[in-house]
């Protein structure tokens, strides 16, 4: 079906429609048209088909590929089965704890930041940024080495120190999900509050003042409203983000039993005994999935709400920041605290159980055991191809996701063609998707599809998934940058006769050369910091390196484990930093001579 | 009433103290207008903050009407929101999540000025009458136009009938037209409650047209204060001169009681007091004083008369702005419609002596 053929097509995408012309149906439809119609089909494609397969997976009963009449059979087994209630109670209650952790460290450390004279600010951000090279499923790991009841070094040495009979924490609870969830989700909402606030007008505030209105009156009255909207998206966001993560909560979940909805979809596909069961995974999918798309909605509903409280702003003048005093050191240690939870003591803990043949508390005894021997071991039982896999991962999915970002923002700011809301907002729709369900349905439709399109268990399916899935990220970036972009830069362009393309590739992508970037190493960071759909999708031959930790995590192999985690984070901090140096030079212009 | 005197203040930046304000002295007197006008950087904002109570001097004084509202030396420092102000920002800084209505209500309701309900309505009433936007009391502050919203802003500012008004550049961010219609609705909106205001802006136009009193600034300091007339006819420095409109410049010498020597020749002027003779000065003259007639090809006996060439011109609809050479020196003139010049004739130039001035250059300045 092309544009041509199709007048509801090309009458949608044409910018104006007069009536005369809406009646003369034959039309032929122009290059630009076709393109843009091409590119919305596709994506529409791309994205809407794992949301259907969902659907009708949660309609069928047996193992892929069978083909039998649709049923309500699943829907019966979910609702009717009082465990779903426990898991969606156990659901709610692990995002309402991670939230609740979450802002209990971003809100003040926001403040601390926009508000105060607190010192070593930039530090701070720089450390805020850097909590993402630490992958969450890392994190819980290492936070299971420093507080699980059996060997957590934390407890062991309060056991020891004040001779208890019982370890004193448990971190296999709800309570220890939402801590980690909660700990690992401070930087985004930590960016998002921050961004809200910095749109903020200070004269707002002052113009209160010059009315005569008191410090604690303005902030009731101007600021706290003002702030409502950008804090309820936050939570809205935070809300979703808890409903589908999958890592900490089934990392923490399964030897306690407890789980989430991310988890029994994904223990209904990976059974320890019996069949996978895409039925079941469906039908709790769907649940999932509507949950998801209401809170997309409702987000969007709060943004745009926001944005209408972002007025014109005069010079940049900062109000005041508040002396914190003698406080400034108790804030500095609060942030500090807040470090240790996220990064320093997860790093830690990592690198001391690699360095040891089995997880002991620090001691002379200990130290004496210091070992290189898991580090040496790596290449044993690893192998080379989870590394290889993986930086296929990270160079194919970002390259790709940013290349259809690029395409679709470059319709949705810069053409008038109708279709272009649609465009914005199926590029968006991955993100309502849980990484979860969006991986299962993948592995479906593989599945059933298999000897049409063998890509069922290669690290191309994995590509594929994380590439469409970041989309949203991609074009979120690529949208603010060439926002940016004044339109006559590519109109002189067109003005000297340089085709469209010809205008993209010379001046357009030149110009957002930057958000390329970040945008391409944002998305590799997310897709190289995720496990969930590897987990998913891979199979024997594709596997990554944080699938390889996985397993090797559900076998205990300790120390194995750690020394993985260790070279995995050392290996994207050295990544990051090289590639950031040689995109700066780069854009410097001419390399330096010599 | 607004005193302020040896007002300072400067910023902790990353590269070192900045000092907006270098000791300022200035009066406003009741019921005046009085325009603060320099260009952007100059201190402007940072002065007029300082009498708000936004920013906390590092020295100096500041009154309002009878009452010391800031002294650095005893240490008083009276809050923003307990002075009797009313203040119009650039950005309009109308609240986005409330109605025109308590927008406009906001200081009667919730400030130290709270008083009833009945009051209340009645002078936001009138506010809003003042600035014509009867009828619009319910719309939310987002839907209105840049216009519009400072309309409202002006409201909040006089519906408390402060005693001071303070406006930092209210209409930059609108355009020409409306620029020019609200300049005239302040002016007599101002008059009408006969309130003290102390005006920001960095466009000369608008400080000629509105001020009462305008007060040039450059790099924290004032250069002059005099009202519209004096400002631009008796600039005191070549910056004052050049920032309020266009002024040819002449580096001339003292040769006598009413004569200098210049570049051109000898030319015959008024000579204040106190200019002896040798010394270097500087002549000014306003292009449209310059006098530019046809030549007549008959040798220049006329004093204060040149001939030169006219090197360009500008049609400018009410005037011909043009530049005139006389002895490797450029003029600028405005010369009427009707006198048909071709580029490149030979013209004469007169400096008419009544309006001359004499410009002494203070070192380092300008
Ligand atoms: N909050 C601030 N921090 C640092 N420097 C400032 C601040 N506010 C103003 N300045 C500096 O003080 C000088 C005067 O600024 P301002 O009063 O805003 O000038 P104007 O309003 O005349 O443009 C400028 O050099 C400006 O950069
Ligand atoms: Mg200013």
């Amino acid at each position: 079906m092309s544009a041509s053929s199709n007048p509801e097509v090309s009458d949608a995408i044409e910018g104006t429609r007069s009536p005369i012309v809406a009646r003369r149906r034959v039309r032929r439809a122009t290059t630009g048209q076709i393109a843009v119609a091409v590119v919305t089909l596709l994506v529409g494609l791309v994205v809407c088909i794992p949301v259907i397969t969902v659907f009708l997976m949660s309609l069928r009963t047996g193992l892929p590929g069978r083909s039998g009449p649709l049923t309500i059979e699943n829907f019966q087994e979910v609702f009717l089965d009082p465990f779903t209630y426990q898991v969606l109670l156990n659901t709610a209650l692990f995002a309402l704890g991670t939230i609740v952790v979450t802002l209990l460290f971003a809100v003040p450390i926001v403040w601390l930041l926009t508000r105060t004279d607190l010192p070593y600010r930039k530090t701070i951000y720089v450390l805020m940024t850097a909590g993402i090279l630490i992958p969450t499923f890392l994190r819980t790991i290492a936070w299971i080495l420093l507080l699980s009841p059996k060997i957590g070094l934390i407890n062991q040495l309060i056991m020891e120190l004040l001779g208890l009979e019982n370890p004193p924490f448990s971190l296999y609870n709800i309570p220890g999900m939402a801590f980690v969830q909660g700990i690992s989700l401070v930087p985004a909402a930590f960016f998002m509050l921050s961004a809200a606030y910095s749109a903020m007008d200070p004269s707002l505030e002052e113009a209160a003042y010059a009315s005569g209105v008191s410090k604690l009156r303005t902030f009731l009255k101007i600021n706290l409203p003002i702030t409502v909207p950008a804090i309820a998206a936050v939570m809205i966001y935070l809300l979703m983000t808890a409903f589908s993560v999958f890592e900490a909560p089934a990392i923490l979940g399964l030897p306690a039993d407890i789980y989430v909805l991310s988890s029994v979809i994904y223990f209904a596909i990976t059974p320890q005994v019996g069949l996978p069961d895409y039925g079941l995974a469906g039908a709790y999918g769907l649940i999932m999935l509507v949950t998801g798309v209401a809170a997309s909605v409702l987000y969007f509903r709060i943004v745009r709400e926001s944005r209408k409280y972002v007025v014109v702003t005069g010079r940049g003048y900062r109000p005041k920041r508040i002396e914190l005093g003698r406080y400034r050191y108790l804030a500095v240690a609060f942030i500090l605290l807040y470090f240790a939870f996220e990064i320093f003591m997860p790093f830690a803990v990592l690198v001391w159980a690699s360095l040891l043949p089995y997880l002991q508390v620090p001691s002379m005894a200990a130290l004496s055991k210091v070992t290189l021997a898991a580090y040496q071991s790596i290449p044993e039982y690893a192998g080379l191809r989870p590394f290889m896999n993986t930086f296929i991962l990270i160079g194919l999915a970002p390259a790709v996701a940013i290349a259809v970002s690029i395409a679709i923002s470059w319709i949705v700011v810069r053409t008038r063609y109708r279709i272009r809301g649609l465009l914005d907002g199926l590029a968006f729709l991955p993100h309502a998707v849980p990484h979860i369900l969006f991986a299962v349905a993948l592995s479906y439709l593989a599945l059933v599809y298999r000897t049409a399109l063998p890509i069922y268990g290669t690290i191309f399916i994995i590509v594929f998934a994380h590439a469409i899935s970041f989309i949203s990220y991609g074009t979120r970036v690529m949208n603010s940058a060439m926002i940016q972009i004044d339109p006559e830069l590519e109109e002189a362009g067109r003005a000297c006769g340089a085709s469209t393309p010809r205008v993209v590739g010379r001046i357009t992508i030149p110009l957002v050369a930057a958000a390329v970037f970040n945008g391409w190493l944002w998305i590799a960071l997310l897709s190289y910091r995720e496990v969930t759909m590897a987990l998913v999708l891979y199979s024997p031959g594709s596997e990554v390196i944080s699938t390889l930790i996985w397993k090797m995590w559900t076998s205990a192999y300790v120390s194995q484990v750690s020394a993985l985690g260790v070279v995995m984070i050392l290996i994207v901090l050295v990544l990051v930093l090289v590639l950031r140096t040689v995109f700066v030079r780069a854009q410097m212009g001419t390399p330096m001579q010599g | 009433m607004i005193e302020i005197r040896g007002l300072r203040k400067s910023y902790e930046t990353r590269y070192g103290p900045v000092e907006a304000v270098r000791g300022i002295d200035l009066r406003v007197n009741e019921g005046e207008f009085c325009v603060l006008l320099g260009p952007s950087g100059c201190g402007k904002t940072t002065t007029l903050r300082a009498v708000a109570g936004l920013e906390r001097p590092d020295a100096g004084v500041v009154v309002i009407g009878d009452q010391k509202v800031s002294d650095a030396e005893a240490g008083i420092f009276v809050p923003v929101e307990k002075r009797d102000i009313g203040m119009v920002f650039q950005s309009y800084a109308v609240w986005p999540h409330m109605s025109v209505l308590r927008n406009v209500a906001f200081p009667l309701t919730e400030g130290w000025r709270r008083t009833h309900a009945a009051e209340v309505e009645r002078r936001v009433k009138l506010a809003l009458e003042r600035v014509h936007l009867e009828g619009l009391e319910k719309r939310s502050a987002t839907e209105l136009s840049g216009g519009q919203q400072q309309r409202v802003a002006l409201a909040r500012a006089i519906v408390i009938e402060p005693k001071v008004l303070l406006m930092d550049e209210p209409l930059s961010n609108l355009d020409a037209r409306l620029r020019e219609e609200l300049r005239t609705e302040i002016r007599r909106l101002t008059r009408e409650l006969g309130v003290t205001t102390l005006y920001v802006t960095h466009d000369q136009s608008e400080a000629l047209s509105m001020g009462d009193v305008i007060c040039v600034m450059n790099r924290g300091e004032i250069l002059q204060i005099g009202n519209p007339e004096k400002i631009y006819q008796e600039p005191a420095s070549v910056f004052v001169a050049e920032f309020v409109g266009k002024m040819n410049f002449l580096h001339v010498r003292v040769e006598g009681k009413d004569a200098v020597s210049s570049p051109l020749g000898a030319i015959q002027c008024l000579l204040p007091d106190g200019f002896g003779i040798g010394r270097d000065v500087i002549l000014a003259i306003r292009p449209e004083h310059l006098e530019v007639l046809e030549d007549r090809e008959s040798p220049v006996a006329d004093t204060n008369t040149f001939r030169g060439e006219l090197t360009s011109r500008w049609y400018l609809g009410d005037n011909v702005f043009c530049e005139v050479s006389v002895n490797q020196q450029v003029l600028m003139a405005r010369v009427p419609i009707d006198l048909k010049l071709e580029l490149g004739s030979h013209v004469r130039l007169r400096f008419p002596p009544q309006r001359l001035r004499i410009i002494e250059e203070l070192p380092g300045n300008g």
